[in-house]
């Protein structure tokens, strides 16, 4: 039988199969990925799963066309008698570049993931002291919305709005936006999916996040943290309107919620609400 | 084990150094669990310590009496102490071993006697938790101790009354004195590990505070 | 020494075997142990009720005292306590090499300390949890077939999936260490029990134990809780949360002393010439899996005394307007739970890498680099629970440095796949059934891997993070991983072990409509999370339903997959008995080499080993397992 450059061929296989699905993921699919380009972290998510998408076709073909080429190559093809493969025990130059390259890979996803982490926050929970800070766009300033989670509802308070707190949530466009996120009583987690923001709120904890806005936008928020029997209920809506928009809206808040304020705790960055547990 | 009956002839017998090595490995890898535990309870000590939530590390005035804890301290490390010599001077082994044994069980029951002295609850604060959810699962795990070194002090005794060469009884072993003494090494590595264990509890809980 | 016992029994009626030491006096004194540590609980509950569980008019001091001598119970009616007492007494150690307090079929019902027989108590028990677990994903899943609720109410959907995840994460952690590794362990190392042959009974039957305090659960209104049993989540839940603690304190207990075990076992008990670079890969697969056992789950165990404490004695370890922090729980708790995510997946790696030399006819290509791979995972498992903690908030500083350890774990990941690989490369591949398992494991943790960059990675996971992404990556990394190769190593060794073979057909079928399910289940749930459904919830937007109809027709089929494998189970190895060949492989590993059944004592002399535990490809039939002074293989039955 002639002899075959097995490695060759999956060499061969593995680009003719990998170069047009690489493109087609990262050219036609990844780009309309969820969550869509509502906030600069949105975009910024699908741009990085974009990278790691691509980078993902890439790993994914060469072990799965290495697997199926050696399958269909490598079969025995009289099962009936048991004949014995070469005794190849290993190979010291394949096992270091198998480690330089994954080495490389691990190193590249890191430290891009570092960056983009440390550029704006990418709409994560920082906790109290946040250090990736997103810069406001010019000539505005950050506007900070407080996140009260309990079971099992989402309320917010607004501290420049004189603490006043509201059932439901508006925030206005072309703004950076500073969400303190804190629970009530158990582990709640606030996610505005568009917004592309997720921090988990825990009782007594100021839980930072950032996301700013580009135009008007309708988002969806949910409680993605198991915190009891109606965690599946726990969620509502929000929008992003334009500044006058924000304003009047913000106004009726006030009157409609000012005379429930007063009996409201003042506004702090935490809560501790009387256990119910003790007697 | 039931009747035993005798050998196959066919079968070989297993090296007789497996089973004293296996109580030498055993109780070291024991004690890496036991290890694995407390760091849980020292690592609530300094962690709920460093955030103070609410202000209630220590509600209220929190603070165990030192004069049990230095007892407890004390019965612990001179039982752990005499184990050590026990198991090293097998002609002693009996009294010593079963002043340990006593010495234990009056650290235990020391304890519990704090407990009703403390002058504090568990709910006053996160101070007040851990001191009482260290103790305790560390008296539960010294109570466990004490059995261990009850069994050792049972088998001495036994021993010293019976000796070595008592007759061969349908169904009862006999003693295998390496094994034997590889139980008290065992014993008494592990008492003496969890010794320090307890003054490590005792410097974090009653002196850092 | 003691001999090991190979004696011939009087014949006893039955009725009097089974008033004896065995699992149904063991179920007598349970109840009765349950009852009278409720009746001391309800007499000392004074102040000390926790408010949510006296609002039910639950006790909780009631109910954790009512397990604590349930178990005690459990135990002293299957034997447990008979040798404890007797060393109290002062009666010299012994061994317990083969001993039980029962025989025939009934020793499989009744504290037995042999290695063979405790590996089949765990098959059978842990397959058992396994389907129970099993048939809550079902149900889970019908409850998904609309965007509200239709079937369950609330409260039952959250105990179904609390059950499933409590059940899949406590038991299948057991489910290749329980019956292959204790099955395997002493025949590959060349001895003929572990090293605490009582010990390893007792790990079986605090998983059994176990087992039922999780499911009476339902008895006391469920837990809402979820696997991870977030606390001060877990603080407000009715008396089911008890049985949450209670099952996983005692997991806690047999997984440490499972790991003891194994690892005492592996460093004394090696017969002459097997030294550490020769063990069977499988057997290093095991061995990192028990250091993670041995250290892990005694941290959850001290979580969860907190918590119980916290629901009895009312300490406030959790409880954050008394000084406790919620962060507290998750911290233990993922200190322990990201070891156990490797627990899961280490022995997986084991099995096929035990498994694909056999069927590509080659030595394990890179045993170095394999067994340096599973030490890897091993060791970074320790340095990347927060990666769990990345929305939380906490050490927000150090997100970096999570975000690096968890993707370097992909580096020694990436050398077991390099050895499957490598040993594949100009092989002669044969396949059967459990070759398939294991090419059914490359592709399935591929996918689980390359998903969890999305994960591991902080700007990505602010999307996937607790949601069905998450839950889908790690479905394809525990089942896939775990799951595949459990079926890898019951085709392979059961056979074996029972002396039956299993129904060809039967098991094509099943691992085909397996893979082909599995994959149609659990592949589109990335998509699913990618759109916004976050875990553990029953409800979801509509625009969903599509894609929810699709996965639960799926997992029906996946379920009814498993219902192959059981009557597979049932029909060939209770009913149509067909004996298995000696070697249907032509492994050259030793426990195929041993007469069938294999003797109660193992081998006649204790085995010395060849240089090679591989020699595929070589011109050696099997190798020469030569004791002292003759064949260490017993030539026939032996029993006596």
């Amino acid at each position: 039988m002639k002899e075959v450059n097995h490695f060759r061929r999956f060499l061969l296989w593995y680009l003719a199969t990998t170069i047009p699905l690489t493109l087609i993921v990262v050219l036609v699919l990844a780009p309309g990925m969820p969550p869509g380009n509502g906030t600069v972290q949105a975009s910024a998510v699908v741009a990085d799963n974009t990278v790691f998408l691509g980078v993902a076709s890439v790993i994914f073909m060469a072990v799965l066309v290495y697997f199926v080429y050696s399958l269909i190559a490598f079969r025995e093809r009289n099962p009936s008698v048991v004949t014995e493969g070469p005794a190849i025990r290993g190979h010291p130059q394949i096992q270091l570049w198998w480690i330089v390259v994954t080495m490389g890979i691990v190193l590249f996803l890191t430290a891009y993931g570092t960056i983009r982490l440390l550029e704006g926050g990418s709409g994560g929970g920082q906790g109290p002291n946040p250090i990736a800070v997103p810069s406001p766009p010019a000539g505005t300033k950050p506007l900070q919305v407080q996140v009260i989670a309990q079971q099992w509802q989402f309320t917010y308070r607004y501290p420049a709005y004189g603490g006043v707190e509201t059932p439901s949530i508006e925030i206005p466009t072309n703004t950076l936006v500073e969400f303190h996120v804190t629970s009530l009583d158990v582990i709640h987690s606030f996610w505005a999916y568009q917004l592309n923001v997720k921090a988990d709120a825990n009782p007594g904890v100021d839980n930072i996040a950032y996301a700013q806005t580009k135009g008007p936008l309708f988002f969806n928020v949910r409680c993605s943290e198991l915190c009891g029997l109606w965690h599946g209920y726990m969620f509502n809506s929000g929008r992003v309107v334009p500044r006058a928009q924000f304003a009047s809206w913000i106004a009726l808040q006030q009157r409609q919620f000012g005379a429930a304020r007063r009996s409201l705790p003042p506004y702090t960055r935490q809560y501790f609400p009387t256990p119910l547990r003790r007697g | 084990m039931e009747a035993s009956a005798p050998t196959h002839p066919r079968i070989e017998p297993e090296p007789p150094e497996w089973q004293p090595r296996n109580l030498r490995v055993g109780v070291r890898l024991l004690a890496g669990a036991e290890a694995f535990f407390f760091v849980s309870f020292v690592f609530a000590y300094f962690y709920l310590r460093s955030l103070d939530l609410n202000r209630s590390w220590k509600i209220g005035h929190v603070s165990p009496p030192i004069g049990y804890g230095i007892g407890i301290v004390v019965a612990l490390v001179v039982s752990a102490a005499l184990l050590w010599l026990a198991s090293r001077r097998p002609q002693t082994a009996l009294p010593l071993s079963a002043g340990a044994l006593a010495l234990a069980l009056a650290a235990i029951v020391l304890q519990c006697i704090q407990y009703t002295t403390l002058g504090f609850g568990p709910g006053n604060g996160a101070f007040a938790s851990v001191f009482i959810g260290w103790t305790a699962t560390y008296t539960l795990f010294a109570l466990f101790c004490a059995y261990w070194i009850e069994t050792q002090v049972a088998s001495l005794w036994r021993l010293g009354r019976e000796g070595v060469q008592r007759p061969v009884r349908e169904g009862v072993p006999t003693y295998d004195v390496p094994l034997a003494r590889a139980g008290l090494e065992a014993c008494s590595f592990f008492w003496i590990y969890y010794a320090v264990l307890g003054f490590i509890a005792f410097v974090i809980l009653y002196v850092v505070t | 020494m003691s001999a090991i016992a190979v004696t011939a029994r009087p014949q006893t009626p039955l009725w009097r075997r089974l008033l004896g030491f065995n699992v149904l006096t063991g179920i007598v004194l349970a109840v009765g142990g349950y009852i009278l540590g409720h009746f001391i609980g309800d007499h000392i509950h004074g102040s000390n009720l926790n408010y949510y569980s006296a609002q039910a008019g639950q006790n909780d001091i009631a109910i954790f005292l009512g397990y604590l001598l349930g178990v005690v119970g459990f135990l002293v009616g299957l034997g447990f306590a008979n040798y404890p007492l007797r060393r109290m007494l002062g009666h010299p150690p012994t061994l317990a090499e083969k001993e039980s307090e029962a025989h025939g079929t009934l020793r499989y019902f009744s504290l037995s300390t042999d290695h063979k027989v405790v590996a089949m108590q765990y098959l059978v028990g842990i397959g058992f949890f396994f389907f129970v677990g099993g048939l809550n994903a079902m149900l889970i899943r019908t409850e998904l077939l609309q965007p509200n609720t239709h079937v369950f109410g609330a409260n039952q959907y959250l105990t179904l999936v609390g059950m499933h995840g409590t059940m899949m994460m406590g038991m299948m952690t057991s489910s290749i260490l329980g019956p292959f590794a204790n099955w395997l362990l002493p025949l590959m190392l060349g001895t003929r029990r572990m090293a605490f042959p009582r010990v390893e009974a007792l790990t079986f039957w605090l998983l059994m134990a176990a087992g039922v305090v999780l499911i009476t659960t339902v008895f006391w209104g469920g837990f809402q809780t979820g696997w991870t049993g977030y606390q001060p989540l877990g603080g407000q839940g009715t008396a089911g949360f008890d049985a949450y603690i209670g099952f996983f304190i005692l997991v806690g207990i047999s997984m440490c002393f499972l790991g003891f075990n194994l690892l005492a076992t592996a460093i004394t008990m090696r017969g002459p010439g097997m030294t550490w670079s020769r063990l069977p890969i499988f057997i290093w697969g095991v061995l990192t899996t028990a250091i993670l056992m041995l250290l892990a789950s005694p941290m959850l165990a001290a979580a969860l005394m907190m918590a119980a404490m916290d629901r009895t004695v009312q300490t406030t370890f959790f409880d954050p307007g008394y000084g406790g922090s919620s962060y507290l729980w998750q911290n233990l708790f993922w200190v322990f739970g990201h070891p156990e995510v490797y627990i899961v997946a280490l022995p997986g790696f084991g099995i096929v890498l035990e498994l694909l030399p056999v069927f590509t006819r080659k030595p394990l290509w890179g045993y170095r680099i394999a067994v340096a791979g599973m030490l890897g995972v091993a060791f970074l498992s320790w340095f990347v629970w927060q990666h769990h903690l990345f929305m939380s908030g906490i050490n927000a500083d150090l997100r970096p440095f999570y975000m690096l350890s968890t993707e370097l774990i992909s580096i020694p990941t990436g050398f077991i796949f390099l050895a499957a690989m490598g040993t594949l490369w100009r092989g002669r591949i044969r396949f059967t059934i459990p070759m398939w398992f294991c090419i059914a494991w490359a592709f399935n943790f591929l996918i689980g891997g390359i998903s969890g960059v999305f994960l591991s990675d902080v700007p990505s996971d602010v999307l996937t993070h607790g949601s069905f992404f998450s839950m889908a990556h790690f479905h394809y990394t525990i089942m896939g991983g775990l799951v595949f190769t459990f079926f890898a190593a019951i085709y392979y060794w059961v056979p074996r072990m029972t002396g039956f073979k299993f129904n060809e057909l039967l098991s094509k079928i099943h691992f085909w409509s397996l893979f082909i399910a599995f994959n149609a289940t659990f592949g589109p749930l990335f998509a699913v999370g990618w759109l916004g459904q976050p875990r553990r919830v029953v409800t979801y937007p509509a625009f969903l339903q599509g894609l929810n109809i699709w996965v639960s027709i799926s997992a029906y089929v996946l379920g009814l997959s498993m219902l192959v494998f059981l009557v597979n189970v049932v029909w060939s190895q209770l009913f149509k008995r067909e004996p298995a060949e000696a070697n249907p492989w032509h492994s050259k590993s030793i426990e195929f080499q041993l007469p069938t059944p294999v003797p109660v004592h193992d081998f006649d002399r204790l085995p010395a080993f060849d240089p090679d535990p591989y020699p595929y490809g070589e011109p050696v039939q099997v190798p020469a397992y030569a004791g002292g002074g003759g064949p260490a293989i017993a030539s026939g039955g032996g029993e006596a």
